[in-house]
């Protein structure tokens, strides 16, 4: 990457920050003392959320999860990353319950997309197989500490990985086809290499991984996270399979995408069987998001996907911003 | 880099993959039409409802283990008593989304051992007997 373009890329992130920041300040301090009472309360007074009829919130769930649905298409992001923080942040829900609806809408998500991954060969389940054994035990573990820790620390924690995340985005590269000059031992024993066809260039590629201890052992905190926050786990699940253990980045995100059908399973049953599900929170939710998708699977064509992934980043941002202030009760 | 081979050879695509395709597939589809349905049940009051909608907007402040002990509801399964409710029916469907991999794994082991891969087949093993232990009601957390 030129000096040019790393230092455009800095001048972009600051010039965001600023405009969130901005933004936060316009809304929370500088507007009229009534509009901001009314925001407060909506945001974290149950009374005022009792004030409308109990029909408005999944009406408003539903938009605003089919907005969510189209700008995750558009912007390539799992809906779950972004459902968690703007949900937890922007209404009155306790976070136990968006953490689970996040759960089932990624799972929702990567159930729809597991078939045709997998018979086009995308989706790998000898990588997935043993990947996911760990995640999903992670994930587990992730959940149960996300419902035994207080609220505004998890509120806290997810805020910090939100704005991770954006950084991520932000900085991290992807590599179409990674170095792996040796499979290692234990990617052989697993028999972890598959075939696939680049429909683009009609190209035939034998893949293989390697580093698969050290990826494993990363699945272990990317699992925990999972569970932990509900997000789903994409934004790790990727650049972990493409740039540490060198899969191709198609067969890496196909098979996260695959994965992320089998973390979140175990990290929604911990939810499930805590009491976290209200069908008035989860249904619309799903059905927002599934619509939104398709829709923004339409709009692919036409949208200029650079300018949606600074939407997205922006969103983010904002929300993880929201997550550490409502955290820290401010 | 990836190893590029002939352009005419033949990929196959393999059984079990096929096979946890096909059961995602139908069971998704399966799941979410269950969901919809009883989703409609619920909020148009064909089956009465354990918590009626117009008062869950006064609970979902609570944390989940609250709301469980405010509505009489123990954690795990305590549910299934209830399925008369209408909002409780909507547990079948999203129960059966997650359950949709256990069954799919289920269904490619056999499969897994019997092309070789002997390892991943005894993950995969493991793998259901995890998903079962969090499926359980064993596990679950909160105060």
């Amino acid at each position: 990457m030129g000096i040019r373009s790393r230092k455009f890329k800095w001048a972009v992130g600051i010039f965001l920050f600023l405009v969130v920041a901005g933004l936060y300040y316009s809304w929370g301090q500088a507007s009229p003392q009534e509009a901001k009472e009314a925001v407060a309360s909506v945001m974290d007074n149950a009374a005022a959320a009792t004030s409308k009829p109990w029909w408005f919130w999944p009406i408003a769930l539903f938009i605003t999860t089919f907005l969510i649905g189209i700008v995750a298409v558009l912007g390539g992001v799992g809906g779950g990353v972004l459902f968690v923080p703007i949900v937890s942040g922007f209404y009155p829900f306790n976070l136990d319950f968006v953490r689970a609806a996040g759960l089932l809408v990624a799972l929702s998500g990567a159930l729809a997309a597991g078939p045709g991954l997998l018979m086009r060969n995308l989706a790998s389940l000898r990588l997935a197989i043993p990947v996911a054994l760990i995640a999903s035990t992670a994930a587990i573990v992730g959940a149960m500490i996300g419902l035994t820790l207080p609220r505004n620390i998890v509120q806290i924690l997810l805020g910090a990985t939100i704005l991770f995340i954006v950084a991520l985005m932000f900085f991290s590269k992807k590599s179409e086809f990674p170095k792996v000059k040796k499979p290692d031992a234990l990617g052989q024993a697993l028999g972890i290499y598959g075939i696939y066809r680049e429909e683009s260039t009609g190209e035939v590629y034998k893949w293989y991984v390697h580093r698969t201890p050290l990826g494993l052992a990363l699945f272990v905190i990317i699992g925990v996270m999972a569970g932990m926050f509900g997000l789903g786990a994409g934004w790790a699940n990727i650049p972990v399979l493409n740039l540490l253990m060198g899969a191709p980045i198609k067969i890496a995100v196909a098979t996260s995408k695959f994965l992320l059908s089998i973390t979140d399973t175990s990290a929604a049953w911990i939810y499930i069987n805590s009491g976290g599900i209200i069908p008035l929170i989860v249904i619309p939710s799903l059905v927002g998001i599934m619509l939104g998708s398709f829709i923004g699977v339409q709009l692919l064509a036409v949208a200029r996907p650079a300018i949606v992934r600074w939407i997205v980043i922006v969103m983010l941002l904002f929300a993880g911003v929201r997550a550490i202030l409502k955290g820290l009760g401010i | 880099m990836a190893q590029r081979l002939d352009p005419n050879t033949q990929i196959e695509v393999p059984p079990e993959a096929i096979i946890y395709a096909k059961i995602l597939k139908y069971g998704s589809l399966i799941g979410i039409g269950t969901m919809l349905v009883t989703f409609l049940i619920y909020i148009l009051g064909v089956l009465p409802a354990y918590v009626p909608p117009a008062q869950i907007p006064q609970l979902w402040h609570l944390t989940a283990y609250d709301f469980l002990h405010h509505i009489h509801l123990k954690s795990g399964w305590d549910w299934v008593h209830f399925l008369g409710y209408g909002d409780m029916l909507n547990y079948v469907g999203i129960i059966f989304l997650a359950g949709l991999t256990i069954i799919g794994y289920l269904a490619i082991i056999p499969f897994l051992f019997s092309s070789g891969a002997r390892a991943v087949g005894i993950i995969a093993i493991f793998e259901v007997l995890i998903l079962l232990l969090a499926a359980s009601g064993f596990l679950h957390a909160g105060h």
